[in-house]
């Protein structure tokens, strides 16, 4: 094996390479909302900031279309600014990022959209490049950690000399794999904010846009003719004059798969083209690849994009003609077996046997029985989730991205769209029942985070638009899902400095809502008393919030009062512990009917002694 | 010279801790390292996987029937990740015995063929007082049956580096002791 050691080499993954390419290239301000897979770029930014002394600003906006919208502005002053979120993220600053496009930047500005094949945390598995088609912004394709920070590094230049924002789309394969990477040294950007007026630009009337548009197409057509944003991204292998009988075009994270795969094989002759800025599509190498292979199989993640010009033309194959699947990851079996398959097509020779059929077969018999998530041991929403079903058994359950989103198992959760959903599907079912003139009881749950994220709007419509329902915001003091960032509740910035702490409760009110009760909900008989007051709020109030106030036990680890519990002779083995209440710490005893707690994962919370039906749970 | 190697368990294990350990120690011996993690979601009491790849590979990603090592935090999600291992490969099973482990799965095992090495780790570090360090005592244990590429001195070096007080000192005997139980003396 090659020696590699290097003073300056270290492991970092992917996430944090690019908070590493981000400096590296003098981004001055960073601005995030929290999703997996991109939740670790702001924080790695925040810490090598603090270790090189780097004058920088980073924050953890309260949503995605905020943080587009604040690091825009700082693009707009002259000054390296970017923004990142996960593709869903996207989304939501959808709106800010296709205006932007047409009104173009001063500074650089860089928005890192991190796609999710699988999915694997997501709702959907959206690929950004299609956005970045939908917006006219250009797009990077990064397929290892250390490629990101060169391509983040390009994508300033880039905005800067075209001014325009540019996309730098990592896949979670970038996001969370790790690599050995050298470092460099980083410093300080000196560059001052200075807005140049010109409304007729920045505030620009339709009339204008259209003008700005041509502008942009413009930009989009000289960037492709200019080969250097692209040099060693896009990459055309087979040499003038040339020939093959099978190529393979592939961006991202399938490229280097398919590399590993081939050359693993010994099939490294096989020509691969390196599609790593896929818009503005780069036509001409892409036609001149496909005229010189008689067939070309086109792999990239998540969807069809370059398939889609690549098409009409013969011999081109992917998705659309069934020899990729629709959806999910191109995991490497996977892609070994599709690989396989082409090269058999084209070539007549698919690659050697990957497993012996015999046992193929005891494989497919060993079934491994897949593992469910759940909420951890201890977990203050499985004790609000199970008061909430108690109380309400027949009730339409929405809700909302985020750990509680497995209130799924608790039979507390009917539906999950996106951010907010939990509020705004829950006055939709109310107004659609009651068209009827047949109401029904309608109660939502949000977390603290996603409501500061996108709960207020729909939360005004309920209360304008005379909704009834109980909205309950299960507050637990931290974005937990996403690796424990802090709301805006809790005054903490992303820097760890003091910043304007905004209770729940004040934001509640101000959205019209007159009954709003906090609770904690590992005071079971308590918190199912508040419940009650609140289902009378409803009738009386039509909107009441009720808020689950409860520390998250892996955030605030040391200010857990842990109890240790024990199980009497009282338990029948009615599993409604295992099964209803789903606490990972309970296992019922292999031939008996009894159930036992797992010392190593009980957290002690003692929640469990008011939901056993025979009471046979008790603090020792 | 290029390897590859599989980590399973649940969340909660420390299994992304030992991840970090061996990429570190790795790169301590002059190797180049990728590694892929689960994060997020999956992380919540779900199946956590890492996969560790050493040399000259450019992508993430372990593919099924090409791991070197296979090392199970926990034995139920043996049937999850065993398709990952090569035939002349070596697994490492946090469980009580080997004879719980169903028919087909040991009969898997066998035909592949791959060395089966179980360790109740988890009673071991239970009996020590500190639960927590099982993954310790399985990393230790498995530095030898798994041939990682590295020595012993490289990753107690690591381990130094990377735990936390109070609970550095816990750590290094841990990783002792199972290099004690793990080693294979005279085999080698």
């Amino acid at each position: 094996m090659p020696n590699v050691e290097s003073p300056g080499r270290r492991v970092m993954l992917g996430n944090e390479a690019m908070a590493r390419g981000l400096l590296e290239a003098g981004c001055q301000v960073l601005c995030s909302y929290p999703g997996t897979p991109s939740s670790e770029i702001l924080p790695a930014f925040v810490q090598l900031k603090r270790e090189h002394d780097i004058d920088a600003y980073a924050e953890w906006s309260v949503n995605e279309k905020v943080a587009f919208d604040n690091a825009y502005a700082a693009a707009l002053t002259g000054k390296r600014a970017a923004c990142c979120m996960k593709q869903v993220g996207l989304n939501v600053a959808c709106d800010s990022l296709m205006s932007a496009a047409y009104l173009g930047c001063v500074g650089g500005f860089v928005v890192i959209s991190c796609d999710d094949p699988g999915p694997h945390s997501s709702q959907t598995e959206q690929d950004t490049r299609l956005m970045s088609l939908f917006a006219k912004a250009p797009a990077f394709d990064p397929s290892t950690p250390e490629e990101a920070i060169r391509m983040i590094a390009r994508a300033f230049e880039l905005s800067e000399a075209k001014r325009l924002p540019v996309i730098v789309r990592p896949a979670i394969r970038v996001c969370h794999a790790k690599q050995d990477i050298v470092q460099t040294r980083l410093a300080s950007q000196p560059r001052k904010a200075d807005f140049q007026k010109d409304p007729r630009r920045w505030a620009a009337t339709p009339k204008f846009r259209y003008v700005l548009h041509e502008e942009l197409n413009r930009k989009l057509a000289q960037i492709v003719s200019e080969p250097k944003w692209a040099d060693g991204f896009n990459v055309q292998p087979i040499p003038d004059g040339e020939h093959r009988r099978a190529g393979i075009i592939a961006g991202g994270v399938p490229f280097v798969a398919v590399r590993d795969i081939l050359d693993d094989a010994g099939v490294g002759s096989v020509p691969v083209m390196k599609v790593g800025m896929p818009n503005p599509y780069p036509r001409a190498l892409l036609s001149d690849f496909c005229e010189r292979c008689d067939k070309v199989l086109v792999v990239e993640e998540t969807g069809a994009f370059l398939e889609l010009i690549l098409e009409s033309k013969p011999g081109v194959c992917g998705r659309n003609t069934g020899h990729i699947p629709q959806e999910g990851e191109l995991v490497p079996e996977l892609l070994y077996g599709i690989l396989s398959r082409f090269l058999d097509e084209a070539l007549g020779q698919p690659l050697p046997r990957a497993m012996d059929p015999s046992l193929e077969k005891l494989l497919e018999e060993v079934k491994p029985a897949p593992r469910r998530p759940t909420l951890c041991p201890g977990c203050p929403h499985r004790a609000a989730f199970f008061a909430i079903r108690r109380r309400f058994p027949k009730a339409v359950f929405t809700s909302d991205i985020g750990c509680y989103t497995l209130g799924l198992n608790l039979g507390a959760v009917d539906t999950v769209l996106d951010m907010g959903a939990g509020v705004t599907m829950a006055s939709g079912f109310y107004q659609a029942y009651h068209q009827d003139g047949n109401d029904r009881p309608i109660v939502a749950t949000i977390g603290d985070s996603t409501f500061y994220h996108s709960g207020t709007a729909g939360l005004m419509n309920a209360v304008y638009n005379r909704a009834r329902m109980l909205l309950v915001i299960l507050d637990n003091k931290i974005t937990a899902m996403t690796g424990m960032q802090p709301t805006p509740g809790l005054g903490i910035r992303a820097d760890g400095g003091v910043g304007g702490r905004i209770p729940l409760e004040r934001v509640v009110r101000g959205c019209g809502v007159d009954t709003v009760l906090t609770h904690d909900p590992y005071d079971v008989p308590g918190f199912s008393a508040a419940l009650a007051q609140a289902e009378e709020a409803v009738e009386r109030e039509g909107v009441a919030v009720l808020i689950s106030e409860h520390p998250c036990i892996i955030a605030y680890r040391d200010q857990l009062e842990s109890k240790r519990m024990n199980i009497t002779d009282a338990c029948d083995g009615c599993l409604l512990c295992v099964k209803r209440f789903e606490c990972p710490a309970f296992e019922p005893i292999p031939g008996e009917k009894k159930v036992r707690i797992r010392e190593t994962l009980c957290v002690g919370c003692g929640v469990c002694v008011h939901i056993c039906p025979t009471g046979a749970i008790e603090a020792a | 010279m290029n390897r590859n190697y599989v980590l399973a368990g649940v969340g909660g294990q420390g299994i992304l801790f030992i991840t970090r350990i061996l990429h570190d120690a790795v790169l301590k011996e002059g190797h180049h390292v990728l590694v892929s993690e689960t994060h997020g979601m999956a992380q919540r009491g779900g199946s956590v996987v890492s996969h560790v790849r050493v040399g000259s590979m450019q992508s993430p990603l372990v593919r099924a029937g090409t791991a070197d090592g296979l090392l199970v935090f926990e034995a139920d999600e043996l049937p999850n990740t065993v398709s990952f291992l090569k035939p002349g490969g070596a697994a490492v099973v946090n469980g009580p015995d080997s004879a719980r482990m169903p028919f087909q799965l040991s009969e898997y095992l066998k035909q592949l063929p791959a060395e089966l090495h179980v360790l109740d780790a988890s009673r071991i570090a239970l009996e020590t007082g500190a639960p927590l360090t099982a993954n310790m005592i399985l990393l230790g244990f498995s530095i030898e049956r798994l041939a990682f590429p590295f020595s012993y001195e490289a990753v107690e070096d690591t381990v130094r580096n990377l735990s936390r007080e109070p609970y550095r000192e816990q750590n290094l005997k841990a990783l002792a002791s199972g290099y004690e139980a793990g080693s294979l003396g005279e085999k080698r």
